[in-house]
């Protein structure tokens, strides 16, 4: 039997009188973070509890709507009155164009979607969180010449509810958790340069079934940052896995292909030849585990699938309800929330959005990840840059090369470190970039955070090395 | 503050609660007060801070901290979160060892820095403000929209401690934004002009109509300019560069909790010669109106100006009560928190090269031929590898010692031990070096506020595309 959840939105709603169209986005949040120095416990924090609203509004002006937004974690009578206070003077200044918008209405009340709570991490939040930590350590300390020298597992339960004027009451509970590790090779001889694998990952559970096969895998990395050589620069193809690209693909798109990019005439035009016939794009939230998926948007409409790119040409652009509004069509349930000053598990703290939700791309025809790289040749293979930084309104990314492989004689070969990896993400014009220049896609797709994806290999980015 | 005083008597029972069952406890209590306005060609947004407000209380268990949070600051919450740490201290201290370093005792209050507070300045007279500058970048023939932010937030931090010591503060932050647009093809570009720091709204007096539409004209430039070299080159850094390679090689590299942590590969190095004489690295967290200026850190300790790199010579370390400790080191008020929600880390505040003596002509002319880094607008840190990433916005070939073509967004990669020791030329400073800040992570979470700055520098590394 599913536990019920509590009602922070419904609860602050029937407290206030309010003329509509108003929202209110409500969230009790329990967060468990674990620190350890190598294989000690460093700092223990929470369960941090915190529980907060956050309300929409929308006031018609001469110029279209007025939008006031204020978000509390103070539910008192008082503090709820300061709220609506707060809203309603933002709404007197704020401007957004369109008449009127068209919040969603009937979103089940418990919604079903993709699978996006972990059961036990859910009822026994730190002793699971403490389990999952020991286990990662345990897993990654099984070689004398690999060690952790940092790692924080923090994780966060999630009560979701959402409330509007035109009669939406839905909610739902969610998990998510960050692992963050840091592996270091030692003892290697003198000449070879000291060097860390960073591990970053974010999920929906605790999952210890895979540490074993992930443990060794990172522990391989590690020695490979050791002895990695200099990056070699020059027009080489260019291997990446989902774990890379699910740190670029979905931060570039978040403004071009959305009705915020439309609306402020940046986003990609209708049709738009963005890659090869070969690629497709979906947003897809039944996605179970994906930290992109959801029963319902940040607005309360329940998303579907929906193709982005099909046949490599721009198909849809993602649409909250107030985006949507502006255009007079429909949303198509993107909204997200995002703190910009605040961190990301706090979603009531930001105003809705749209968002990318989570990502797929369409597995090709080209083979296993080792067939892939019989078909290239000669390349590199890029498992981690220092941070891509993607650009979304340029659309740009690039960074530090922290570790990759040269891949030759269709294998992979020695590691390689240093140097940067960079262009552009997608283009609307004959420019080079990631997508138009994929020449392979794997046939195996795996989910990494908020994206599904199988390896990628281009010809589109620019391979920088030291020489 | 009222809320602060309304409710101190409430956190001082909570904590003398907590102190029957540890050596030691501290608890810092976090509130915000602050609006932003956000404009572009279509629309208009007001965001006032959210009222939210709470405490963190962190103990010492023995071998370990234990935190707790509470996101309201009443008894009822306060003695809920405080039982809860109670029960884990009883049951968790397995030895009783005192806390790392010497906590404050004595009570002190910081004076808010000088200037006009934010929130003397309504929503609308933003609104205006907001509209003038975006009408100087529009103004420019070709600029298609212009993003533009401006506000501030009022942070309010007070610190008890069970050794009887007491901090309060008030850190108004100021910051604006505005970013000319330019469009042709499909092609989006843009530049900014950036004002903020600790302070009041005179800051935004530094978004002037000459700067805005330099930038407007940058922005257009941007849409012609050419692919960027890539390889290993001559490179001059610019005063955000710079300052950015400041914070990513030598101030995450100093942070000495990774030394602890055995994580850094300067550790060895402490004391030795890793760069020429010419350079020199600081972190001061008491520079008047950094954007990561404040009074006390989060453990109550003040901040100072802390010498990273003092002429070419490794010579000082940031330190929390902990690892002061454990190196013989006084703490440097270096302990912050991102919010009462955020854990405490040795972080920086506002990190600088120091001025030099070069000329950017001469520092062109020694360069002969290489890439003048422009507009940094991220970087990252590899504390135990020693490399550095840092991406810039655009940057300029040196063909011959003189200014080249334009070209489009790097990436800069390097060991940082080697582009120390290839620093060529220093540039003279004739005033304040600190650009304006930005926000910085502890690996990927817990961004605080952060300044940094420098003059021209001349260097090598590895650029690309990017």
């Amino acid at each position: 039997m599913t536990e019920p959840i509590h009602e922070t939105a419904q609860q602050a709603a029937e407290r206030l009188t309010l003329p509509g169209p108003w929202e209110i986005f409500g969230q009790r949040l329990s967060r468990v973070e674990l620190y350890a120095d190598g294989l000690r416990t460093e700092t223990v924090r929470g369960p941090l509890s915190v529980e907060g609203v956050a309300l929409r509004l929308f006031r018609p002006t001469s110029e279209g709507l007025g939008i006031g937004f204020q978000a509390t974690t103070d539910l008192s009578e008082p503090g709820l009155k300061r709220l609506v206070e707060d809203a309603e003077a933002t709404a007197r200044h704020a401007r957004f164009p369109a008449p009127r918008v068209a919040l969603p209405t009937g979103t089940p009340r418990r919604p079903e979607g993709a699978r996006v709570e972990d059961p036990k991490l859910s009822r026994e939040p730190v002793e699971t969180v403490q389990e999952y930590l020991d286990a990662v350590l345990s897993e990654c300390s099984r070689s004398p010449d690999v060690m952790p020298s940092f790692g924080a597992v923090r994780a966060t339960v999630a009560e979701t509810t959402i409330v509007n004027s035109e009669g939406l009451s839905a909610g739902y509970r969610e998990t998510s958790a960050e692992l963050e590790l840091a592996l270091k090779s030692v003892g290697a001889s003198r000449h070879e340069a000291a060097g860390e694998y960073w591990v970053t990952r974010e999920m929906r559970r605790l999952d210890r079934s895979t540490l074993p096969a992930d443990g060794a895998h990172w522990t391989a990395r590690a020695r490979d940052v050791r002895r990695a050589t200099a990056t070699p620069g020059g027009p080489l193809p260019v291997a990446l896995p989902a774990s890379l690209l699910s740190e670029i693909l979905p931060a570039a798109i978040r403004l071009r292909f959305t009705g915020a990019g439309r609306l402020r005439k940046m986003a990609l035009p209708d049709g738009a030849q963005v890659a090869p016939a070969s690629v497709a794009l979906t947003r897809d939230p039944t996605v179970d585990w994906s930290v992109g998926s959801a029963p319902i948007d940040d607005e309360g409409a329940v998303p579907t699938r929906l193709a982005l790119v099909a046949g490599g040409k721009l198909e849809n652009l993602l649409y909250d309800a107030l985006h949507a509004s502006a255009f007079e069509r429909s949303s198509n349930a993107a909204a997200g929330r995002a703190p910009e000053l605040a961190p990301s598990w706090r979603r009531f703290q930001g105003r809705p959005h749209p968002t990318t939700g989570t990502l797929v791309i369409g597995p090709g025809l080209d083979g296993t990840d080792e067939e892939l790289l019989e078909a290239i040749g000669e390349g590199v293979w890029i498992d981690q840059l220092g941070w891509p930084n993607p650009d979304p309104m340029s659309g740009s990314f690039g960074g530090e090369i922290r570790l990759g492989y040269r891949v030759r004689h269709g294998r992979l070969a020695e590691p390689i470190r240093g140097g940067t990896l960079g262009g552009l993400v997608f283009s609307a014009t004959e420019e080079p970039s990631l997508l138009a220049g994929v020449r392979a896609i794997g046939s195996t797709a795996v989910l990494e955070g908020a994206l599904v994806a199988p390896t990628l290999v281009t010809d589109g980015l620019t391979l920088s090395g030291p020489t | 503050m009222a809320e602060f005083l309304d409710v101190e008597g409430d956190l001082a029972v909570a904590l003398r609660r907590v102190s029957d069952h540890t050596e030691f406890v501290e608890v810092t209590a976090q509130s915000e007060v602050g609006l932003d306005v956000r404009l572009d060609r279509t629309t208009t947004q007001v965001t006032p801070a959210p009222r939210i407000a709470g405490a963190v209380f962190r103990a010492w268990a023995g071998d370990h901290w234990e935190e707790v949070a509470a996101s309201r600051l009443e008894p009822g919450p306060l003695s809920e979160v405080t039982g809860e740490l109670i029960g884990r201290l009883s049951t968790r201290t397995a030895r009783r060892r005192a806390p790392p370093g010497r906590p404050p005792s004595d009570r002190r209050e910081a004076p808010p820095p000088p200037g006009t507070p934010l929130r003397d300045t309504d929503a609308e007279a933003l609104l205006e403000l907001g509209r003038t500058w975006q009408s100087w970048a529009m103004g420019t023939a070709g600029i298609v929209e212009a993003q533009v932010v401006l506000g501030g937030h009022e942070d309010r931090r007070l610190y008890l401690n069970s050794a009887g010591g007491r901090r309060l503060q008030t850190l108004p932050r100021i910051f604006a934004f505005v970013a000319p647009i330019a469009m042709e093809n499909g092609r989006v570009e843009y530049e900014s002009a950036r004002a903020g720091g600790l302070g009041g709204t005179e800051l935004f007096d530094q978004i002037t109509e000459e700067i805005v539409r330099q930038k407007a004209r940058e922005a257009l430039e941007l849409l012609q300019a050419a692919e960027p070299p890539s390889g290993t080159l001559n490179v001059i850094l610019d005063p955000s560069t710079s300052g950015t390679f400041a914070h990513e090689s030598f101030g995450h590299g100093t942070e000495a909790d990774q030394f602890v942590r055995e994580r850094s590969y300067l550790k060895p190095l402490f004391g030795s010669v890793v760069a020429p004489e010419e350079l020199s690295i600081l972190d001061d967290g008491s520079w008047p109106g950094g954007f990561g200026t404040l009074y006390f850190d989060d453990e109550g300790t003040p901040t100072q100006r802390t010498l990273l790199i003092d002429r070419g010579r490794f010579v000082g370390a940031l330190h929390d009560r902990t690892t002061a400790e454990a190196f013989g080191a006084r703490p440097t008020g270096n302990a912050r928190r991102s919010d009462y929600l955020g854990r405490v880390w040795v972080r920086m505040t506002n990190t600088m090269v120091a001025g030099g003596q070069w000329s950017l002509e001469e520092l062109l002319k020694e360069a002969g031929d290489g890439i003048l880094l422009e507009t940094a607008t991220s970087g990252i840190e590899d504390p135990l590898g020693g490399l550095m990433q840092i991406r810039v916005k655009k940057g300029r070939r040196i063909e011959h010692g003189t200014l080249g073509p334009l070209v489009s967004s790097m990436a800069l990669s390097g060991r940082v031990l080697d582009v120390l020791k290839d620093v060529r030329g220093v540039g003279k400073t004739t005033g304040p070096t600190m650009e304006v800040g930005g926000f910085c992570g502890k690996g990927h979470y817990d961004y605080i506020p952060v300044g940094s700055g420098g003059p021209y520098l001349l260097t090598r590394a590895t650029v690309g595309r990017a």
